[in-house]
């Protein structure tokens, strides 16, 4: 799917809107993009790394058949294991 | 007629997307605010049974909003876009942190990291809606002008642009306070109840001022909208005001019946009071009239079909689940 919508986009080029819009007429006049595309990849792989962490992590959880550590998202240490927020 | 139908629904998103959403940042910012880890358990433990079942849904009214605005209206929509793109990006980092923190911190094991991401969350809910704030104060005080070709940081930095930022901050606090006392009361928890019944009333009061001094700045940096929202618009304004005043009167003498209503229906009166005071320019100070700003009939027709269309599909999903909610059936307790 992901293959599909690269070839569609990159076909489409130079065109955004087919034979309306070209893809430097619809480009922002700001300046600054290779900062805030820096800023999106450099977000998005932190939240790719830590995605793949925490399901490993809730992964070897479950294989060791434990259910939650604690209620609270970040309550006292010492909070009775009880229940869970799944 | 068409283009007044397509503005009407977008003004019935942004007033959704202000109640539903508005309540789950001010949520956060009550995580915020919960003070340590010993002290903050209980008000946590309620913010975070509260929003988990909807946090995600509630965003959808933002995708509305955005959609409806580019069709219909993309000179303007390009304008607010370009001219105030710096909150707009920090509005955005708000979003997809708030979310992925909030979704992390339950799932990672040491209470440093718990931290971080709570943090990450919290701290997300207070700036995303006060960046929105500036862009819609940008766009109230008349700073997007039509075909601007840099954003520069007075376009959005403005008294009046930065007190709707804080405005925003404080409603959005005010609204989860008064969900969240609903929710303390369902549970018979009367000490959770007193706690945001406290905030809900300084929160609100915080809410009322700010609304006050936004609409006494416009006087200088807005003077059409001032004296349209002392005309035209003036029985919302007065709404909204007569609705704050007795939401704050039912704080303080304990009750609760209507309480959710009546916020609800003032963070509508104020909404509606801004579009109307508003009507029938898009981007004050250019002159540009929602018809002129239009996209094509045909777009705009499609776009109300779809619309239609979209709210028959999510309609009934939405009720179910606040149904659920409203009956916490959707809790780790209940639901085992």
């Amino acid at each position: 799917m992901e293959a599909g919508w690269i070839v569609t986009e990159v076909g489409r080029q130079p065109w955004v809107v087919y034979r309306l819009l070209t893809t430097a007429q619809g480009a922002t006049t700001n300046g600054g993009v290779i900062d805030t595309l820096t800023a999106v990849i450099v977000l998005y792989a932190v939240l790719g790394v830590s995605t793949v962490l925490i399901l490993r992590l809730l992964a070897r959880r479950w294989r060791q058949g434990e259910e939650d550590v604690s209620d609270v998202p970040y309550g006292p240490p010492s909070a009775p294991v009880a229940g869970g927020t799944r | 007629m068409t283009v007044e139908i397509v503005g009407g629904i977008l003004l019935a998103v942004l007033t959704l997307y202000a109640i539903l959403a508005g309540a789950d940042f001010g949520a956060g910012l009550w995580d915020l605010l919960a003070g340590g880890d010993v002290t903050g358990e209980a008000p946590r433990e309620l913010i975070d049974e509260t929003i988990t079942p909807v946090w995600e849904s509630n965003h959808v009214w933002l995708i509305f909003a955005l959609v409806i605005f580019w069709t219909a209206f993309p000179g303007a929509f390009a304008a607010v876009m370009t001219a105030t793109a710096l909150p707009l990006w920090l509005a955005v980092f708000g979003v997809v942190l708030r979310g992925a923190g909030f979704a992390f911190r339950k799932e990672v094991e040491t209470l440093r990291w718990r931290r971080l991401l709570g943090a990450t969350f919290a701290f997300s809910s207070l700036i995303t809606p006060f960046f929105m704030g500036t862009v819609v104060g940008a766009v109230a005080t008349g700073q997007v002008k039509l075909g601007v070709q840099h954003s520069t940081l007075a376009t959005w930095t403005g008294t009046t642009s930065i007190l709707i930022g804080c405005l925003f901050v404080a409603v959005c606090g005010y609204e989860a306070a008064v969900f969240l006392i609903g929710e303390a009361a369902g549970r018979r928890d009367g000490t959770l109840e007193r706690y945001f019944r406290r905030r809900a009333t300084i929160a609100g009061a915080a809410a009322g001022a700010l609304s006050l001094a936004v609409l006494l700045t416009l006087r200088s940096s807005d003077v059409m909208l001032y004296h349209r929202l002392i005309g035209r618009a003036l029985p919302l304004v007065i709404l909204a005001g007569v609705c704050g005043i007795a939401v704050i009167a039912l704080l303080l003498t304990r009750r609760s019946r209507g309480l959710r209503v009546l916020t609800a229906l003032g963070v509508t009166a104020v909404v509606w009071g801004w579009g109307v005071a508003q009507y029938p320019i898009l981007l004050p100070g250019t002159g540009l009239t929602l018809s002129a700003g239009a996209a094509p009939h045909a777009t705009l027709l499609a776009l109300i079909i779809v619309a239609i269309i979209a709210v028959v599909l999510v309609a009934p999903g939405f009720l179910l689940l606040f149904r659920l909610h409203g009956r916490q059936l959707l809790e780790p307790d209940a639901s085992g």
